[in-house]
C-alpha cells in the first residue's frame, strides 16, 4: 500500500514523519487533510503537544492503522480469529500503557483530546481509572491537585451515606 | 534552550526510533502537575467501578456534584451496559453480602477473576429465607422472611440496588398474600421500573406498581387469560421491556407469559413440552433451557428467533458433571454462553460457562470472597448463595 507521508512538528520543535493513514486517526489532522490545508513540504505544527508525547501518539496511531487494514482484508474472519486479534491489540495496548507514569498519562490524554483521537482517549481514561480505583479520596486529591473544600462534618456525612444497612 | 530533536519513524524497514518518556512512577504520589479539564475528568470517572465512584464523592464539592448529575448517572449505566458483571449474594445469619466481579472474558481465557465486595446489609430480626431474582438494569428484587422475637414471621418484598445501597420496600399487596408472586421489569423506552404482582383468592388478580413515583401504590390491571404461575417459578427474565415467566393455562399446557412492561399487556407463548425449564436472556432474545431429567446431563436450549411467528432455533447441549449438582439459576451471558454456579457455597467457588456454538465448557474461579467474609465455623457459613450474570452497575436513585 503506497501512502503519503505527512510531517508533524511538536511544540518543542521535534519533527515526525508519519503516514497519512496513521495521521488520519486524529480527526483534527484528518480535517486539515480534507480541506487541503496541508502543504506537502511543510510540517503541521502542533502547539499543544511536546515531542515526547507526540512520539507516543504516533506509536499508537501506527499500531492501529495496521489493525484497520486487517479489518478490511479479513471481513469473513471467524470468531476465534476475531478474538485472537482483539487479544493481540489488547495485549499491545496493555504493554503500551504499562510503566507509563500518571503524569505521562495525563499529558497523553490531553494530547489525544487536542488531536481528537477517540480510541486513544478511551484507552488512557480507562487506564487512569484502573490506576485510581482503589485509592483513597486523599490520594485522589493529591493526584488531581484538588483541594478538599468540604468541612470535616460534611465529609463525614457523605462517608455515612456510603454505609448501608437494611431494616 | 529549545530542544531540537528529530524522531524518525521508519515503518518501511520495520524500525522505529522512538524515545519513550519513562518517568519514575514515584512522582505520581506527589501529584501530577498537569491539570485536566473537567470533561476529561468526567470521562475518567465514567470508567470507574461504582464502588470507587461512591468513595470519590468526598474528594471535592465539584466531584460530588458531577457524580450526582442525572446525565452522569445515565452515561454511567450506559457505559456499564457494555461491561456486564457477575453479581454474587449470600447471607450469613442475618447479614447479607453482595459481591461483584467483571465478567470473565472468553477471549482472554481467564481462569479466575477477583470479586470485590460491594455492600453488606442487615435484616431486622433473624433472616430465615431469602430469594433473589435476576438483576434488572442494576436493580434486584428480593423477598425474604424475617423472624423477630414474639412476632409472626414477616414477609418482606424489596427492590434494591447493591451499587448505591438504595432499597425500596414494596407496599403491602391487598388480598391473599399466600400465593403472592412478584415479577420485576424495566421499560427501556419509558425508562421506568415496574413490578407486576399476582395474588390469588378464588380468582387471580394482577396489579402493577411503578417505581420512582412519590407514593408507591398498586394499580389493578386486567388479564383476559386465566393462568397460574407455577409455584416453583423463581425464574423470570426481563428482556427489552418484556417480562417472561412460566405459567400453566387451565392447569395443563405449559406456557410462557409475556408481559409488556410499557403497555402493561399480556401475551402468551405455548410450548410443546412440559418439562422443567429455565428462562434465559440469550443475546437479547428469549432462551429456554430444557432439562430432560433431574440429573441428566443432556439439555436443550431453544432460542426464540422470531417472537411474532414463534420461531425457535434449537440446540442440544451436554452439560458436564458439575451441572448435575443443584443449581439455583442458570443464565446466559451477553456473548451467548450458558452460565451457572452451584446453589451452595463451595470453596473454591466456580462459575461454569458453556459455549453453545463451540460446545465447550470452561470453568472460572471466583476469588476474593472468602478473604473478605472469613468463612470458617458452622455459624458463619454462607447460605442462600445466588449468582447472576449481566449485572449492570446503575447509580440511579429511584
Amino acid at each position: 500500500m503506497s501512502s503519503n507521508m505527512i510531517m508533524l512538528k511538536s511544540s518543542d520543535g521535534a519533527s515526525f514523519e508519519i503516514e497519512e493513514a496513521a495521521a488520519r486517526k486524529s480527526k483534527i489532522i484528518a480535517n486539515m487533510i480534507e480541506v487541503e490545508c496541508v502543504d506537502e513540504d511543510k510540517a503541521i505544527p502542533l502547539q499543544n503537544v511536546t515531542g515526547n508525547i507526540l512520539a507516543l501518539v504516533i506509536e499508537y496511531c501506527n499500531k492501529h492503522i495496521v489493525d484497520d487494514d486487517d479489518d478490511v482484508a479479513t471481513e469473513e474472519a471467524s470468531e476465534e480469529e476475531e478474538e485472537a486479534k482483539k487479544k493481540k491489540v489488547d495485549d499491545w495496548e496493555a504493554e503500551f500503557m504499562n510503566s507509563m507514569s500518571l503524569e505521562t498519562m495525563f499529558e497523553l490524554l490531553l494530547a489525544a483530546n487536542y488531536l481528537n483521537i477517540k480510541s486513544l482517549i478511551d484507552l488512557v481514561c480507562q487506564t487512569i481509572a484502573n490506576n485510581i480505583k482503589d485509592k483513597t479520596p486523599e490520594e485522589v486529591r493529591k493526584i488531581f491537585s484538588i483541594e478538599n473544600d468540604f468541612t470535616p462534618e460534611e465529609e463525614e456525612e457523605i462517608r455515612k451515606e456510603n454505609a448501608w444497612a437494611f431494616g | 534552550m529549545k530542544r531540537q530533536q528529530n524522531y524518525w519513524l521508519n515503518r518501511r524497514n520495520g524500525r522505529k526510533i522512538i524515545r519513550r518518556n519513562k518517568q519514575s512512577s514515584a512522582s505520581t504520589y506527589i501529584g501530577v502537575t498537569v491539570t485536566l479539564p473537567i470533561d476529561l475528568i468526567i470521562e475518567i470517572l465514567l470508567r470507574l467501578p461504582a464502588k470507587s465512584i461512591a468513595n470519590f464523592r468526598c474528594v471535592s464539592k465539584q466531584w460530588s456534584s458531577i457524580i450526582r448529575r442525572p446525565n452522569f448517572t445515565e452515561s454511567f449505566s450506559k457505559n456499564s451496559l457494555s461491561r456486564p458483571r457477575l453479581l454474587f449474594t449470600f447471607r450469613i445469619v442475618s447479614k447479607w453480602h453482595f459481591f461483584s466481579s467483571p465478567q470473565p472474558r472468553i477471549s482472554f481465557d481467564e481462569k479466575s477473576v477477583v470479586a470485590t465486595d460491594y455492600r453488606m446489609g442487615y435484616s431486622r430480626g433473624q433472616l430465615i429465607r431469602m430469594k433473589i431474582w435476576q438483576s434488572v438494569h442494576g436493580f434486584i428484587y428480593l423477598n425474604y422472611v424475617a423472624r423477630c422475637k414474639g412476632k409472626i414471621d414477616e414477609v418482606i418484598n424489596v427492590i434494591c440496588n447493591p451499587c448505591t445501597g438504595q432499597h425500596i420496600y414494596l407496599p403491602q399487596v391487598k388480598g391473599n398474600n399466600y400465593y403472592l408472586r412478584c415479577f420485576f421489569g424495566y421499560d427501556p423506552i419509558g425508562k421506568q421500573f415496574k413490578v407486576l404482582c399476582r395474588t390469588q383468592n378464588l380468582f387471580e388478580h394482577y396489579q402493577v406498581l411503578t417505581l420512582g413515583t412519590r407514593e408507591l401504590s398498586w394499580r389493578k390491571i386486567e388479564c383476559s387469560f386465566r393462568h397460574c404461575s407455577k409455584k416453583e417459578t423463581n425464574n423470570a427474565v426481563c428482556i427489552n421491556g418484556v417480562i417472561y415467566y412460566k405459567a400453566l393455562i387451565n392447569n395443563s399446557s405449559s406456557t410462557i407469559v409475556c408481559f409488556d412492561v410499557r403497555s402493561e399487556k399480556f401475551s402468551f407463548i405455548e410450548i410443546e413440552k412440559a418439562m422443567p425449564l429455565n428462562l434465559i436472556n440469550y443475546k437479547g432474545k428469549l432462551g429456554v433451557l430444557l432439562c430432560f431429567d433431574y440429573g441428566s446431563s443432556l439439555a436443550e436450549v431453544w432460542v426464540l428467533d422470531d417472537a411474532k411467528k414463534v420461531k425457535w432455533s434449537k440446540h442440544t447441549i451436554v452439560l458436564p458433571n458439575p451441572a448435575r449438582k443443584p443449581i439455583n439459576s442458570i443464565w446466559a451471558t451477553d456473548t451467548g454462553e450458558i452460565a451457572w454456579a452451584s446453589s451452595r457455597w463451595t470453596n473454591p467457588l466456580y462459575v461454569y460457562y458453556y459455549h453453545l456454538e463451540r460446545q465447550s465448557v470452561r470453568r472460572v474461579e471466583i476469588k476474593g470472597i472468602k478473604d473478605k467474609v472469613l468463612i470458617g465455623g458452622d455459624h458463619d457459613h454462607p447460605n442462600n448463595f445466588f449468582a447472576f450474570t449481566n449485572h449492570v452497575e446503575n447509580l440511579m436513585f429511584l
